[in-house]
C-alpha cells in the first residue's frame, strides 16, 4: 500500500493507552468513569482543539516552543523512571537505571522516521489489544460481578474521577505540531480522546471486577492482576505485560522526540519522513540519562502531578493567548 | 554527449584493424579475416565462443556472394547491408570504438568496411550456456519447474513467453562497472506504477560498482535506511514467480550472468509465500503460511525467550517444566546465555561447513557436527539437552523461511544477547528493534508490512492466510500496487 502521508494517530493513541495502563489506572470506580465519560470527552476535545488553534497563532514564539520542549523532555524522563520503578518491583536488583535507559532509548534509533513510528505503533497497538484480551482471558475466573460498587455516589468520588479523566496528556496536544495540523478537524481530537477515555473506563471496570473496593488502593493493580493470570504454557503473564509496556514507552519517546525535533525547527515537509538525524542521538541519550539520574530518588507521583499541572497551565496559556491574538488582530486569523 | 574524435571509427580500414589488433591481438579468442565484397575491402572481426563463424558464413557471407550488386564504395555497401539486404544485421551502424567493443563482447560479428566511418554488426551470437533446468533453491511441488539461467536474453525470453500482451517491457541498461555488465528491468507497463519504475531506474543509474555479478549487488543501494537489516528486495530463480510479481505491478531486475531475478518493491509477507500456496487448497495453504510465521518467530525469539525465562523470569515457566529445566541446567558449567550462544554458533559453523565443503565430504561434516559433537557435548555436560533442543528447533525453523535466513540468524543472536544480559527489558528491546526495522523499511514509499499491518481485509485475503481463488480473483484489482 502506497503511503502519501504517514498517520501518527495510532502512535498517539498508543501513548494515551500507555498513560492509562502505566499510571492512571487507579483513583476511581468504573461506574463514575462511565457516567462522566461524555462530559470529559467533550471538555478534553475542546481543549485539544483549542490548543491546536492557539498554537497556530502562537506557535512561532521561541518561548512557547522551548517551554513545550522542556515539558516533553520531562515527560520522557518520567516515562523511563516509571517503567524502571515497575521493573524494580517485578524483578528487584534485576536492572539498573542505565540498563533501562539503554533498552528504551536504543530502539528509538530505528524509530526516527515518521513512517516507522506510525507503522510500529500500528503493530504494537494490535499486539497490545491482543495481549489485553489474553490477559483478560487468563484472569477470567477471578472476575466477579459482585465486586462492582453499588453504594450511592458522593461528591469526592465524582471530583476525583473528573480530575483523573481530565488530565491533558502531551499526546492530546501534539497533533497541533504535526505538518498540516490546520486540516485536522475536531473529529481527530474527538476520536483520540474518546478512545482513550473508553479504554480507561474499560480498564477500571476490569480492575473493579477483579479487586472490588480494593481497586483504588492498589499501587500497580494491572501488574498485580497479571501476576494472577495463568495459561497452560505460561505460569504467569506479567512478563508479557512488561514487554508490552516497554514497547509502548519506547514509541511514546519516539513520538516526543519527533515533536521535539519539530519544535526545534528541524525537518519541514520536504524530507518530513526523515524526522531525526542520527547525529542527535548521543545528545538525546545523554539528556535522558541526566534527567533520570536527577529524578532518580524523586517521587514519580508528585513529579507526574507537577507535569500534569504544568501541561494544563501551558495549554491554557496557549488557548487564551491564541484566542486573544485572534480577537485583537484579525489579519492573523488562520485561513481555515 | 559529444564524442571524442579519436573515439569515432575511422574510414580507414587499416586504422580500425590496428586499433583492434592493439586491444585484442593477443587474445586467443579474437578472430579477424580480411575479405573483399565487390570492390570494397572489408574485415570481419568476432570473438570465437561468443559468435559463430559458421553462422556468419551461412547467414551473411554466402548471401552476399549470391548478390549481383557490385559495391563500388564502402558507404554504399554499408547502406545496402543496413537497409536492403536480408542479412540479419543490427538496425543502427556502429560509429564509435566503444560501441564496436561492446558489440564484439555481446557476441556479434562486426564487418569493418574500408572507406566508411562506421561498421555493421551481424547477429551471429552463439555462446556456451547452461540449459534451462530445475530451480535448486526454491522447492515447489506444483507449477512450472524451470529456472533462470546465466544468459540475460534467455531469461528475458523466459519471462516474455508468459506475457502474451504488449504491456510487458524489458528495458536493457548498461551498468557503470568496469566490465559494463548489462541489466534489464522487466515490468508490466500497465500495472507497475510509473513513478516507482522511474525512481528505480534513477537509483540504479546512480550505482557505481567495480563489478556486477548478481542483482543482489544493487540491493543495498535501494535501501533507504542503511542500518536496516531487512532485505530491500526479494529474489527468485523461478520465471513463474517473477512473472507473478510482475503481474502484481512489481519490477524484476535481471543481471547478465546471474540466474536470479531481483524483485522490487518487496514486502515482508512475500517471504512467507510460495507458488504452492496458490496450487494447493486455501485451508491447507493458510495453515502452512501461519506455520511459517510461527517458525520465523520461533527461530528469532525462541532461544532468547528460553534464556530470559531461565535466567530472569522463571516464574513464567510451569512448575513441572521448570523442575526439568533446572535439573538439566544444574549439571552444566555455563550460564544459559553462554550455552545457547555456544550451541547456536556451533550449529551455524556446521551449516556453513556443510554448505562450503566439497559435496563428497559435506555429509560427513554434517554427521560429525550434528551427531558426534552434539552428543559428546551433552554427555560431557558442557551443554544441556533443553538448550540443544531449543537451538536445534530454532535452526530448523529458520529453514522454513529460507529467504529470511540471514536476518533470522542475526536477530537470534541479538535477542539471545539482549535477553541474557538485560532480562525482560532486553527481550522487549530486541523485539522492538526487529519490529521497528521491519516497519522502518518503506521500499519506494510502500509499507513493508503491507498487507499484514495495519490489519485490513487484505491481511486475510492474501497475507497471514490466503482466501479461495474466486475471492482472490475478485479482489485482484485492489491487490495491485
Amino acid at each position: 500500500m502506497k503511503r502519501e502521508a504517514p498517520n501518527l494517530f495510532a502512535a498517539l493513541l498508543l501513548g494515551l493507552f500507555g498513560n492509562i495502563v502505566l499510571s492512571s489506572q487507579i483513583g476511581y470506580f468504573a461506574r463514575t468513569g462511565i457516567l462522566l465519560l461524555p462530559v470529559s470527552v467533550a471538555i478534553l476535545t475542546v481543549a485539544a482543539w483549542g490548543f491546536s488553534f492557539g498554537w497556530r497563532m502562537l506557535g512561532q514564539s521561541p518561548i512557547m516552543r522551548w517551554s513545550l520542549l522542556a515539558l516533553l523532555a520531562m515527560s520522557s524522563a518520567l516515562e523511563i523512571l516509571r517503567l524502571w520503578r515497575l521493573f524494580e518491583t517485578a524483578y528487584p536488583d534485576g536492572m539498573n537505571m542505565l540498563g533501562i535507559c539503554l533498552m528504551i532509548v536504543v530502539p528509538v534509533i530505528y524509530l526516527r522516521r515518521v513512517s516507522s513510528i506510525a507503522q510500529t505503533a500500528n503493530v504494537v497497538l494490535a499486539v497490545l489489544i491482543l495481549a489485553c484480551g489474553l490477559l483478560v482471558v487468563s484472569i477470567a475466573p477471578q472476575l466477579h460481578v459482585s465486586n462492582l460498587q453499588c453504594a450511592p455516589f458522593d461528591r469526592t468520588e465524582v471530583r476525583t474521577t473528573l480530575w483523573a479523566q481530565l488530565i491533558l496528556y502531551p499526546e492530546l496536544l501534539l497533533p497541533a505540531l504535526w505538518p498540516g495540523s490546520a486540516r485536522f478537524g475536531k473529529h481527530t481530537f474527538l476520536r483520540l480522546v474518546g478512545w482513550s477515555l473508553m479504554f480507561s473506563a474499560a480498564v477500571h471496570l476490569l480492575l473493579e471486577l477483579f479487586f472490588g473496593t480494593d481497586a483504588i488502593r492498589q499501587e500497580n493493580p494491572l501488574h498485580t492482576a497479571a501476576q494472577s493470570g495463568a495459561l497452560s504454557i505460561f505460569n504467569r503473564l506479567e512478563w508479557m505485560q512488561l514487554i508490552l509496556w516497554t514497547m509502548v514507552v519506547t514509541i511514546k519517546l519516539a513520538v516526543y522526540l519527533y515533536a521535539g525535533v519539530r519544535l526545534m525547527g528541524g525537518h519541514a515537509c520536504k524530507s518530513e519522513n526523515n524526522a531525526v538525524g542520527l547525529d542527535r542521538f548521543p545528545f538525546y541519550f545523554a539528556l535522558m540519562l541526566f534527567l533520570c539520574a536527577l529524578w532518580r530518588s524523586a517521587d514519580i507521583g508528585t513529579l507526574t502531578a507537577i507535569r500534569n499541572i504544568l501541561m494544563g497551565l501551558y495549554a491554557g496559556m496557549v488557548i487564551l493567548g491564541g484566542g486573544i491574538r485572534w480577537l485583537l488582530s484579525p489579519d492573523t486569523r488562520p485561513e481555515s | 554527449m559529444k564524442e571524442h574524435p579519436e573515439e569515432r571509427i575511422s574510414a580507414n580500414l587499416q586504422e580500425n584493424k590496428l586499433f583492434l589488433q592493439e586491444r585484442f591481438g593477443d587474445s586467443l579468442d579474437f578472430y579477424s579475416k580480411d575479405l573483399t565484397l565487390g570492390q570494397v575491402s572489408c574485415c570481419i572481426v568476432l570473438f570465437t565462443g561468443l559468435a559463430s563463424p559458421e553462422k556468419l558464413t551461412v547467414m551473411a557471407l554466402s548471401l552476399l556472394e549470391q548478390q549481383n550488386e557490385t559495391f563500388q564504395n564502402g558507404a554504399r555497401l554499408c547502406r545496402y547491408l543496413l537497409r536492403q539486404s536480408r542479412i540479419p544485421t543490427e538496425g543502427t551502424p556502429i560509429t564509435t570504438r566503444t560501441m564496436l567493443v561492446e558489440r564484439l563482447a555481446n557476441g556479434l560479428a562486426v564487418l569493418l568496411i574500408d572507406g566508411c566511418p562506421c561498421a555493421v554488426g551481424i547477429s551471429t551470437q552463439e555462446m556456451p550456456q547452461r540449459s534451462v533446468s530445475n530451480p535448486g533453491g526454491e522447492g515447489n511441488m506444483h507449477g512450472p519447474q524451470e529456472a533462470f539461467t546465466e544468459l540475460l536474453r534467455n531469461n528475458v525470453s523466459l519471462l516474455r513467453r508468459q506475457f502474451r500482451t504488449d504491456s510487458f517491457v524489458a528495458e536493457l541498461h548498461i551498468s557503470h562497472t568496469h566490465a559494463k555488465t548489462e541489466y534489464c528491468l522487466c515490468y508490466d507497463r500497465l500495472r507497475a506504477p510509473a513513478d516507482t519504475v522511474a525512481a528505480l531506474r534513477r537509483r540504479l543509474e546512480k550505482v557505481r560498482l567495480p563489478v556486477l555479478l548478481d542483482s543482489a549487488y544493487f540491493a543495498s543501494f535501494l535501501k533507504q535506511d542503511k542500518l536496516n537489516l531487512f532485505p530491500a528486495a526479494a529474489y527468485t530463480e523461478r520465471p513463474a514467480t517473477a512473472c507473478a510479481r510482475i503481474c502484481e505491478g512489481k519490477v524484476a531486475i535481471l543481471v547478465s550472468g546471474s540466474p536470479f531475478a531481483m524483485i522490487v518493491p518487496s514486502f515482508f509477507s512475500e517471504h512467507f509465500e510460495s507458488l504452492d500456496d496458490y496450487s494447493s487448497g486455501a485451508v491447507f495453504a493458510g495453515i502452512i503460511r501461519l506455520l511459517k510465521y510461527i517458525a520465523f518467530l520461533l527461530s528469532v525469539f525462541g532461544p532468547g525467550l528460553y534464556v530470559m525465562a531461565l535466567t530472569y523470569a522463571p516464574e513464567m515457566i510451569p512448575i513441572r517444566l521448570l523442575g526439568t529445566l533446572a535439573q538439566a541446567e544444574a549439571h552444566t558449567p555455563l550460564s544459559p546465555m553462554l550455552e545457547m550462544l555456544t550451541v547456536t554458533l556451533l550449529l551455524e559453523i556446521v551449516r556453513e561447513a556443510g554448505l562450503r565443503a566439497p559435496k563428497a565430504i559435506s555429509h560427513t561434516v554434517s554427521l560429525v557436527g550434528a551427531l558426534i559433537i552434539g552428543e559428546t557435548a551433552v554427555s560431557a555436560g558442557i551443554v544441556s539437552v533443553p538448550v540443544l533442543t531449543m537451538a536445534a528447533a530454532a535452526t530448523v525453523a529458520t529453514l522454513a523461511v529460507p529467504s529470511l535466513y540471514e536476518q533470522s540468524i542475526l536477530f537470534r543472536f541479538a535477542v539471545i544477547l539482549l535477553a541474557g544480559l538485560f532480562g525482560v527489558p532486553g527481550f522487549a528491546c530486541g523485539a522492538l528493534l526487529i519490529l521497528a526495522m521491519a516497519c522502518g523499511s518503506d521500499p519506494f514509499g510502500y509499507d513493508y508490512l503491507y498487507p499484514l499491518m495495519p490489519p485490513c481485509r487484505a491481511s486475510v485475503r492474501d497475507g497471514f492466510v490466503r482466501t479461495i481463488w474466486s475471492s482472490l480473483a475478485r479482489s485482484e484489482e485492489e491487490g495491485r500496487l
